[in-house]
């Protein structure tokens, strides 16, 4: 950046040089500029830029000036002195306000502590006239909705819709049991999905059990079970009534779960109607296991019990020993 | 070890809670049961493994035919009758 400083007093050349009727370019003791030169021969005003030019320090008359002693003079300025102030040494009182402008800024140089402060939450968007403008913060749970094309966006409540949310996860860490509470009125169905879920004995079947008091106790008689599957290529079907805790898949020896390395069972079940006093508590699902290294077993199945009411909480075991390990996730279904 | 109940809330929130003395002793009784239900367990899967060549209804037609008819019967179906009343005699209690 370079500046076009004042002149002063100090600044005005007085000289004189002597003709000879032959020389027409005389030196100037500092440079200057045609027009910034006033020259004299023998008293007389000569024309700038007719009689003489300046170049630098370089006088160059038209004719020969006639021989004399000190009959040319001189009088003229220096040339405009440009400075160049040292770096970082212009202050913002310097420059006149508003008038930085876009190209004076180079490319991805601002950086968010550049920037004014908002309000926490508040998003950036651009009004009707281009101009940057806030989209104010929503509610909790709101999500960022779209008003189209030249309408900024805002923050508004998710369209109404059947979904499928997350609720819950436990992971059993030798638990003896995994007890899971929600509430029925917030969903049709509720999905608990069994995932690498190992007994800690060898050979056992999953049990569940239902609660109408938020898991403070559960029932204790009166499942009813039902499930037909598939074991080392064989059709397995196995029917329990009144048990006194409900159990999933076939209990039939030699059909279980095993707990050797790599052994675990995988489960998604669904809790139907949880909120409906009216109806029979019931459950269904797909399990499949790992009985052992060579095979697999899988059982579609059903559990319910024997009394209406609704389900607000349910609970893991196996028949005999610890939930080594396995996660237990919980999630709902709505309709729109 | 003592046993203990994990339980997560509506909220999610996780809590342990050990068994209580009772629920102890019917948990250790529940486990003796199974343990002692192991071989009419495995003796039920084994019997219903034999359903797809031998039905229980067919069973019990064969059961109720006499030795002439019996014998009339193909030797197939004969063998699958006589395996699955072995497997029925040997039910433990």
């Amino acid at each position: 950046m370079s500046f076009l400083v004042g002149l002063d007093l100090n600044d005005v050349q007085v000289q004189t040089d002597s003709g000879n009727a032959s020389t027409t370019a005389f030196t100037l003791t500092v440079a200057s500029t045609t027009n910034a030169v006033a020259a004299y021969i023998s008293g007389v005003r000569q024309l700038a830029g007719t009689d003489y030019s300046v170049s630098g320090t370089t006088i160059t008359f038209t004719t020969a000036p006639p021989t004399g002693t000190n009959n040319i003079m001189y009088v003229y300025t220096k040339a405009a002195i440009i400075n160049t102030p040292a770096d970082n040494s212009v202050t913002s009182a310097k420059i006149v306000d508003g008038t930085i402008v876009a190209a004076d800024l180079a490319d991805n140089a601002i950086t968010l502590a550049k920037m004014a402060h908002g309000t926490d939450g508040n998003l950036i968007t651009y009004d009707a006239a281009g101009a940057p403008a806030a989209v104010a913060t929503g509610n909790s749970g709101q999500i960022l909705t779209s008003g189209g094309a030249g309408v900024a966006p805002t923050f508004a409540a998710a369209a109404a819709g059947g979904s499928m949310q997350f609720i819950s996860t436990v992971e059993a860490s030798s638990s003896a049991t995994i007890a899971i509470t929600f509430t029925p009125g917030d969903a049709d169905t509720f999905k608990i999905f069994c995932e690498g879920v190992v007994p800690a004995s060898d050979d056992v079947t999953l049990q569940m059990e239902f609660s109408t008091d938020g898991g403070s106790s559960y029932y204790s008689s009166d499942y009813q079970s039902d499930s037909v599957g598939r074991h080392s290529g064989t059709t397995v079907a196995g029917l329990n009534d009144a048990l006194t805790i409900g159990r999933i898949g076939s209990d039939s020896a030699g059909e279980e779960v095993g707990s050797t390395t790599g052994e675990h069972l995988n489960a998604e079940i669904s809790i139907h109607n949880p909120s409906d006093t009216a109806l029979f508590s019931m459950v269904s699902g797909h399990l499949v296991a790992m009985k052992d290294a060579a095979n697999n077993i899988q059982y579609h199945f059903v559990l319910n019990h024997g009394t209406a009411g609704d389900i607000d909480a349910v609970r893991f075991s196996f028949t005999s020993g610890n939930i080594e390990s396995g996660r237990f996730t919980l999630h709902k279904i709505t309709h729109s | 070890m003592a046993r203990s109940h994990k339980k997560v809330a509506a909220d999610g929130t996780i809590t342990e809670v050990l068994f209580t003395t009772q629920e102890e002793t019917d948990r250790d009784a529940e486990e003796v049961a199974v343990t002692a239900s192991a071989p009419l367990r495995l003796w039920k899967g084994q019997i219903a493994a034999t359903d797809i060549q031998m039905p229980r209804i067919s069973e019990d037609i064969i059961d109720s035919m006499d030795a002439t008819q019996k014998a009339a019967l193909p030797l197939l179906v004969r063998d699958n009758h006589a395996a699955k009343k072995t497997l029925r005699g040997q039910r433990p209690a």
